[in-house]
Parts: C-alpha cells; structure tokens; sequence
C-alpha cells in the first residue's frame, strides 16, 4: 500500500512537472546548445548504464530496494530544485527536480538499491551543467584559479604579465588574452565522464567525490597550461610545438581524463591490503531494509510539496507564457541592429577590436553577439562613454558579472523604477568608472518572458563620477534603451517560434 | 659483485622507507588501545574520534612513503602504483610551482619594480605602466614611494589623469600620505587659488585645504616649500611676512626670482620688481658664464630676460644653450619662447617688427608647420594698414641682414596678398636664389593662405591667381 501511493505520488510529480522539462528541451533545441544535448544523452546513457549494471550485480531483491530514508533525502534535492526553479523562474532546476523524482520513479519500480538511487539522482542533478545560472559564478572562481596558475608558469619561465581580474595580459604587446581567459574549458564533458565513470564502476560516495575533486583539480590546471601555452606563443617565444585551438581542447580533454584515471590509481594503490574483492564496489544488499518509519511521511511531505509546486509552475507559465527564439531568428534579429551616428551631441563610433571583450564557454547558444560603441562628446574632447550590447543569455546572468571578470571592485548595483541597474565600480588604485546596465527581452518587453541582450553604457576614467554626471548617463541610456529594444522588437517580430 | 654494488642506493631508500612507515605505525601504538574494529562499532564518542585521527595518521604515513614505498608492491597494486606515478607527479609539479612562485613572490615583484624604473629611465612611459599592472594592487609590495614611481611612468605615458588620481590618492585629506605628493596638492590648490582669486566662496576652504597639504610636505627642495609658504602669507593678508620669505628666498637662490618678481607685481611694487629682475639677470648670468651647461639657470635667466620685455637677449641665452647641446629639450625650449614671442607680439597693439622676426625665426626653426601656418596667416591676412606695416618692418630686417631668403619669402606673400603680385615674383626669385631648398615651405605656406583667407574674397582672388601662376 505505502509503495503504491509512493509510486503513484512520483508518477504524478513527474507527469505534472514534465513541461518544464518539455521547456528545457526545446529551447535545447532551438537554441542550438547541440553539446548540451550531447551531454544530456550522455548523462541519460550513464543514468541507464547504472541502472542495468546494479540490476545485473544482483541487487534487486526485495531486502535491497531502495529505503524511505534513502528516497527522503533525494526527495529533499528534487524540492529544494523545483522551489528554486520556482522562485528564480529557472526552469533548469526545476528539470533537475523532475530528473531526481524519475531516477526515484525506476528504482523504487525496479527494486534497485539506495545506492544506486543514489548514483541515478546524481546524475540526473548535475546533467545539463552548462546551463546553470551559477555558471559565471563558477567559471569565474575557477578561472581566477586557472589563470594565477597559468601566470606562475609565465613567472617561472620570465614572461613579464599583468592580470586584469581573470584575464591575462602581456607586458610585451599590451595583449590581453581574453579568448583563452573566457571560462573553464572542459569542465562539464570532463566532470560528467569521471562521475559516469564512477558509477558505472560501482564506487563508493567518497571515492566518487573525491574523483570529481581530482577532474576539477586537473580540469583548473590545464586550462592554466592552456593560457600560458598561448601566452608564451603571443610573446614570441619559440615553441617546438604548434597547437590550434581544437587540437589543444582535445589534448586538454584527454590529459584531464588521463590524469582523473591516474589519480584513481593512486587511491587503488593506497589502500593498505591487497584486497580480493573490491570493497569500493557497490553492494549495499543487506544495508536497506524495509523501514517504513517516520522517513516516509517526509517522503510524502516532499512529493505533495513537488506536486503543488509543479501545479503552481504550471499555472503561472500557461498565464505568462515564455517566448522562444530560434537560433536563426535569434542572429538575423541581432545581425540587424543600428544604432544611430549621433544622440545629444554625443558622437557614435563602433569599435571593431573591444580590448575588454570575451566571447564566454557559457553562453546560452551557438549565437553570440557582442558590439560596442565609443560615445565622444563633439564639443568636448574630454568626455567619453562606452555602449556595450551582448548577449543572448536565455537566463540572464548576475549583471555585473562582465565587470567582476576584468577585475573591477563594484559598489552594490542598485536597480530603478525602469529595471536599470547602475553602480560605481574602481580598479588599480586610480580607475573610475560608472556603469549603467539593463536587459532587454529580444521578444518581449518582460526580460523574463524571453531571451535578453545586456546593454550597458559606461563611463570611465580617473576620477569618481558626480551625482549629476551620473543622472545624465542614466537619462542617455534610457533613450538608447529604447531606440534599440524597438529595433529589435521589429526584427524579431516574423521569426518568432511561440 | 658489482651488479650488488648498483643495487644499494636502491635498497638504502627501500630500508629508509620501511623504516619511517614501521616507525610511524609502531608511534600510533599509543592511539590504539583497542581493537579499532571494535572501536568503529563502539559508541564511545572519545574512542571513535581516536580511531579517525589514528586512521588519518596511518594514511598520512602512506602517502609521505607513497613514492617510495609503492616500488615494492605486488600484484595488482604495483600496477596501480606504476600508472599513478603521472598523477602524482604532476601533482607534486603543480603544486611544487604555486609554491616556488608563491615564496619568491617578492622577487619576482622587485624584477617588475626593476623594469619599471629602466622604463622610466628610458622614458617609455606606457611599458612602464604595464609593468606595475603586475604589482599595483599587491598592498604589502605596492607601497608609497612604488606609487610614486607609477605616477611617474603614468606622466611619461601621457596618462596625466591618472597621475593626478594616483597622487591625490597618495595624499589624502584625512591622513598622513607622501610629502612629495603632498607638496604636488599644496601646489595644486595654490593654483587654483591663484586662478580663482575672486572666488571668494570657496577661497576659505581651498586655503585651508592648501594649508593642510603644505604642513605635510617634504620630499623636495626646501625652497620650493619655502615658495609656497611665502604665498601663504600672501593669501592670509599678511603682505610684509610673505615679501620678507620670498626675499629671504631669492637672495639663498636667485631662480626664485620669477616668482618673487610676480609677487612683487601684483603689490604693484613695479620699480622693486625691475631691480630685482635685473639683479637675477646679473646673478643668473655669473652663474651660467661659470657653467654653461646648467640647463636650470640658462632656463631661469631666459624666463628673466622674458619678463623684462628683452626678448632679443633671451633668445641669444636660448641659442647659446643650442650651441652646447642640440638635443631636444633645449629645441622643445627654444620652440616655446618662440611661441610666447609671437603671442606677445600680436597682443594688441601689434608690434609689426616683432611679428616680421617671429615670422623669419619660425619658418626657418619649424618649416611650414602647423603652428608656423596659423601664425602666416594670422600675421598676413590683415587690413591694408597692418600689412604695410609688416612690409616695412621685413624690409627694415632686409637691410639689417636678417636670414635673407625668408625675409624674401615673407615680403613675396605680403605683395601678393597687398595685390603687386609682380613684385612679390621678384622676392620670391630672390629668396630661391639664396636658398632653394625653401620651395617646400612655400608651397605649403601657400595652399595655407588659400584656405585661410576663403572669407576675405579680395585677397583669397589674389592668393588663388598667384598660386595657380606659380
């Protein structure tokens, strides 16, 4: 009885938040993220081959079926996923949600253990880890990593460098490496073939974490090797050997993966008895038991709250549908934009090679669209602005993320009546500047109803800018704001897929 | 025999190495007063918290042995220990240069600090200020006088604002910062309150501002300090304090004569300032007859012999410093007296003479540059009155034998402009004759006069005629 309405409660979860995961997949699709489905395949084949490897290892007697406790704490991950969806409008998260119910959904129904619930739920929560919001959070730690290890090596070989936050630059040709400084290369199809990997070997918790360490400890020291290989090539220094980009993410991908191994033998190695049977190997036969207690009504509690949850999701997009884009509307819309010469006396040129600029590893698609302008001031050679638009981001990222990677220190961001975020940001002791940012829906006017471009006007220089100055940027964004987003709105308008 | 002999150091490491491994695990004899097994199961809180450390311990003492210990192991193991070795030893290596580069990170900062100081040496401005990118944001190594120097660099870079944003920073209105920039503040506000003298509702707070910065200053010739201490008094009312300072001053050094003279100006002590600026010319001029290298003193008396109104003998003490060295400070030097030159002889009223000089002097020092161009047409494209005046005074020169092909050239462009294009065809065949190599300049001069005079159609119809005749 207590497993039928288990089943029946994770079946109803599933169906009702199955048009998230619908929403998830077809902007997959449209937006052309082809390496993220790659990854999603890989994680469901994974998520599969787990599944039949614990089934055929025998452990799917009634004794290993997989505990309330078991299912409580995984139920726990998939509400916490589909309230944060929820509350962020993050559809992702609430896909991660619906994956832990379904991993929960084939092993309570095929009798498959906690452990391998366990291993399922894993995998179901880390699959399309490229699309996370997080992501410039992480990329962005992980970069300040990768590149104080690239600017080591450079130190060691004598290659006088300066950092602008993350990126590398070259005293010799006032270079600044921002194509190899654009984010961690490699980290999701390296992560997600260690953990496959770890499943399908049957390893323990920790031995699978401490895997993953390892992946992104090499996956942080390469990209590392990877900069200063590039950094040494952009100074002149002889190389006897010559790698293009692709060669050398391919060479990266299998040192990581190379190494991960290596470093699963040193754990091999380590232990001190030399062991018939492998300890590690999952067998939790024995350890589950048919403990109906207390664990269940969490069970319940959190299945009911996913349903609600799902149901209120389900309400609010049918209200407020979210406007999908195809790649190729996406960059026949963008392609097009004009921004006229010249508003207010301020003279508009477009800037072809923008030293501060990064195409990043998580974009939202294959389109990226990044131009920029330099506003002077015809009457007054002193003043100058930078118009800067990006984008798409189907999610947009935290506003000031751009900044924070060239190393700039930001006062909070404030946001006004109009939904524009301005903040007074400073670097290297002297450097001023004065940001106003905003996004614009590409569909529609709700940023969060469609894919958004950043657009942002700055201002900068050596000293902190006044009250007034700052008050006459807005009003000057405000008027670009608008020029652009009716622009866009009429390109986009025929290639619309709703 | 010998095959044993090779085998020894091998078998030296394999003894060290069983001996620290038995050595650690017979030392935790004292964490293991129970079977640890029994421990794990056991509820004991104290005697499980033993057993992690005992087992942390024991898995230490394997990986410090790791490397070694590992060339021992069998079966499988060996296997596994073999195709670890990658990842243990590029660990090691990663590890090994955060370290190296993290313990030299002060030497590695003094050779970017010494490449800062050769580039400021060398007067590359720009490589300079890269350089400190590398260290400008490390507080420990960034300190006040390594500030200073990028402020420096900044300067030769042509970042003034940035220099000036350094040095405010290193100067700060609420704490102690660094004398030298303290005295560039004090210096700044005394600018600005020369400037601003008639402002009188800021003139309060900028002079106490100015006041705060001159107590912090130090770094620089006392003198210098001295000067501005003096301009204090002035500006605090009490005249007699600040002319006795800066007399006291000038007479310890006579380059303070400027200043002390543009004091004594604005007390209108005009017969005090002559005679002080007379004494400095005689002072200023022992000095450098003693060491004619001393740019500061030919400078200083050059300013003096300016603000005297006697031009010709500052430009003599100019020519005399290009004679001892033709480099290009004393050429940038020569070329603002110039300017200043012209500037005061087309300051209402015009001095015709002084204006045919210039126009010689600047054509034959810059070419048919931009400056000389404006100052041609400025000087050319005049009413009737004032260009017969300036063919007068080039003819006067003519006769005093003032560089003779370009005084042709100039009285060629003032017949052509006044209409007698025949005559200013005559000049300028004379002015070829004597020099060829001026054709360059004439043309250019030229095409000037042709756009420049585009709203003055009489004479523009002249220049145009002439210029396509020619």
């Amino acid at each position: 009885m207590v497993k039928t309405l288990t089943l029946g409660l994770l079946a109803i979860s599933v169906a009702v938040l199955s048009p998230s995961v619908w929403r998830v997949l077809s902007e997959i699709v449209l937006g052309g993220f082809w390496f993220e489905f790659g990854l999603l395949i890989l994680g469901f084949a994974s998520i599969l081959l787990a599944a039949i490897a614990s089934r055929r290892s025998g452990a799917t007697s009634s004794t290993s079926a997989v505990t309330p406790n078991a299912l409580a704490m995984g139920l726990l991950l998939a509400f916490l996923g589909v309230v944060w969806g929820w509350y962020a409008s993050d559809p992702v998260w609430v896909f991660r949600g619906w994956a832990v119910c379904l991993s929960g959904l084939i092993c309570l129904s095929a009798r498959l253990s906690s452990l391998t619930f366990f291993h399922l739920a894993c995998l179901a929560f880390f699959l399309p880890l490229s699309l996370w919001r997080l992501a410039p959070e992480i990329h962005s730690y992980g970069q300040m990593i990768a590149t104080s290890f690239a600017g080591a090596m450079l130190d060691l070989a004598k290659i006088f460098y300066f950092a602008r936050g993350n990126v590398i630059g070259l005293v010799s040709t006032d270079f600044l490496e921002n194509g190899q400084c654009s984010g961690l290369r490699l980290l999701g199809p390296a992560l997600l073939v260690t953990l496959g990997y770890s499943f399908l070997c049957g390893y323990r918790s920790m031995r699978t974490i401490y895997l993953a360490l390892v992946c992104v400890f090499w996956v942080l020291v390469l990209n590392g090797v990877r900069i200063a290989y590039f950094a040494w090539r952009q100074d002149n220094q002889p190389s006897p050997l010559s790698f293009n980009a692709p060669l050398a993410d391919t060479l990266c991908l299998l040192g990581i993966l190379f190494l991960s191994w290596s470093a699963n033998q040193f754990f091999e190695a380590l232990r001190t008895k030399e062991v018939e049977s492998d300890p590690d190997q999952a067998n939790s036969s024995g350890t589950a038991t048919k403990d109906f207690s207390q664990a269940i009504y969490f069970v319940y509690g959190f299945l009911i709250g996913i349903v609600f949850i799902g149901s209120a999701i389900l309400y609010r997009d049918s209200t407020h549908p979210y406007v999908r884009l195809s790649s190729r509307a996406m960059a026949s819309a963008l392609e097009g934009i004009k921004i006229p010469e010249e508003i207010e006396g301020w003279k508009l040129t477009e800037v072809s090679n923008s030293k501060e600029s990064i195409k990043p590893v998580f974009k939202h698609g294959e389109t990226w669209f990044q131009r920029e302008w330099h506003l002077a001031k015809q009457s007054d050679d002193s003043s100058s602005m930078q118009l800067r638009l990006e984008g798409p981001w189907s999610y947009p990222p935290q506003i000031d993320w751009h900044w924070r990677w060239f190393g700039w220190h930001l006062n909070t961001p404030i946001v006004d009546e109009l939904g524009q975020f301005s903040w007074a940001m400073n670097r290297s002791i002297v450097e001023e500047a004065f940001v106003v940012s905003s996004n614009l829906g590409i569909a529609s006017s709700d940023p969060s109803g469609s894919p958004v471009l950043q657009l942002s006007l700055i201002q900068q220089g050596y000293q902190p800018y006044s009250q007034k100055q700052q008050k006459s940027q807005k009003e000057l964004f405000g008027k670009f704001r608008k020029a652009i987003e009716e622009q866009i709105r009429a390109k986009v308008s025929d290639g619309l897929d709703r | 025999m010998l095959r044993f002999l090779t085998t020894i150091p091998v078998r030296l490491i394999a003894w060290l190495s069983d001996a620290i491994e038995k050595g650690l695990r017979n030392s935790l004899r004292i964490f293991r007063p129970l079977d640890t097994e029994d421990i794990s199961k056991s509820q004991d809180s104290k005697k499980r918290a033993k057993t992690i450390v005992l087992r942390l311990v024991q898995y230490s003492a394997q990986v410090i042995t790791y490397p070694i210990a590992g060339l021992f192991y069998r079966g499988a193991r060996k296997r596994s220990y073999f195709w670890s070795l990658p990842f243990v030893v590029l660990s090691i290596g990663t590890f090994a240069v955060w370290l190296v580069v993290g313990f030299n990170q002060e030497r590695i900062f003094n050779r970017y600090l010494a490449k800062v100081q050769n580039a400021y040496s060398k007067q590359k401005g720009s490589l300079g200020v890269r350089y400190s990118m590398r260290w400008i944001n490390d507080q420990d190594f960034s300190n006040l006088d390594r500030k200073f120097l990028i402020s420096l660099v900044q300067v030769q870079a042509g970042e003034e604002k940035a220099a000036e944003s350094m040095l405010e920073h290193l100067s700060p209105e609420d704490s102690t910062g660094l004398g030298v920039a303290h005295f560039w503040r004090a210096s700044k506000y005394a600018a600005e309150l020369e400037k601003n003298a008639s402002d009188t509702e800021n003139r309060g707070e900028q002079l106490e501002r100015f006041r705060w910065h001159l107590e912090r200053s130090s770094g620089v010739n006392p003198s210098q300090i001295g000067v501005l201490k003096a301009l204090e008094f002035y500006w605090s009312g009490e005249e007699s304090q600040a002319l006795e300072a800066y007399r006291a001053l000038w007479q310890q050094n006579p380059s303070e004569s400027l200043g002390y003279a543009s004091l004594l100006k604005r007390m209108g002590k005009e017969q005090e300032r002559t005679e002080v600026l007379q004494t400095s010319a005689q002072l200023l001029g022992n000095l450098l007859r003693s060491d004619p290298w001393n740019r500061s003193a030919r400078s200083q008396l050059a300013g003096v012999y300016e603000s005297l109104g006697e031009w010709s003998k500052a430009e003599l003490v100019f020519i005399e410093g290009l004679q001892i060295s033709r480099d290009g400070p004393t050429a940038m030097a020569y070329q603002g007296f110039l300017q200043r030159r012209i500037q005061s002889a087309l300051a209402e009223p015009r001095n015709p003479r002084e204006i045919a000089y210039c126009l010689v002097r600047i054509a034959r020092t810059q070419g048919g540059e931009k400056s000389t161009r404006n100052f041609v047409s400025e000087s050319l494209l005049r009413p009737k009155q004032e260009l017969e005046q300036l063919q007068n005074a080039l003819n006067q020169w003519l006769v005093e034998g003032l560089d003779l092909p370009m005084v042709h050239l100039f009285l060629a462009l003032c017949k052509v402009v006044s209409g007698d294009a025949k005559s200013g065809d005559w000049h300028l065949e004379q002015a070829y004759r004597y020099d060829d190599s001026i054709r360059g300049i004439v043309s250019q001069l030229a095409d000037h006069l042709v756009a420049a005079s585009a709203e003055q159609s009489q004479y523009h119809e002249r220049l145009l005629a002439w210029r396509k005749s020619n």
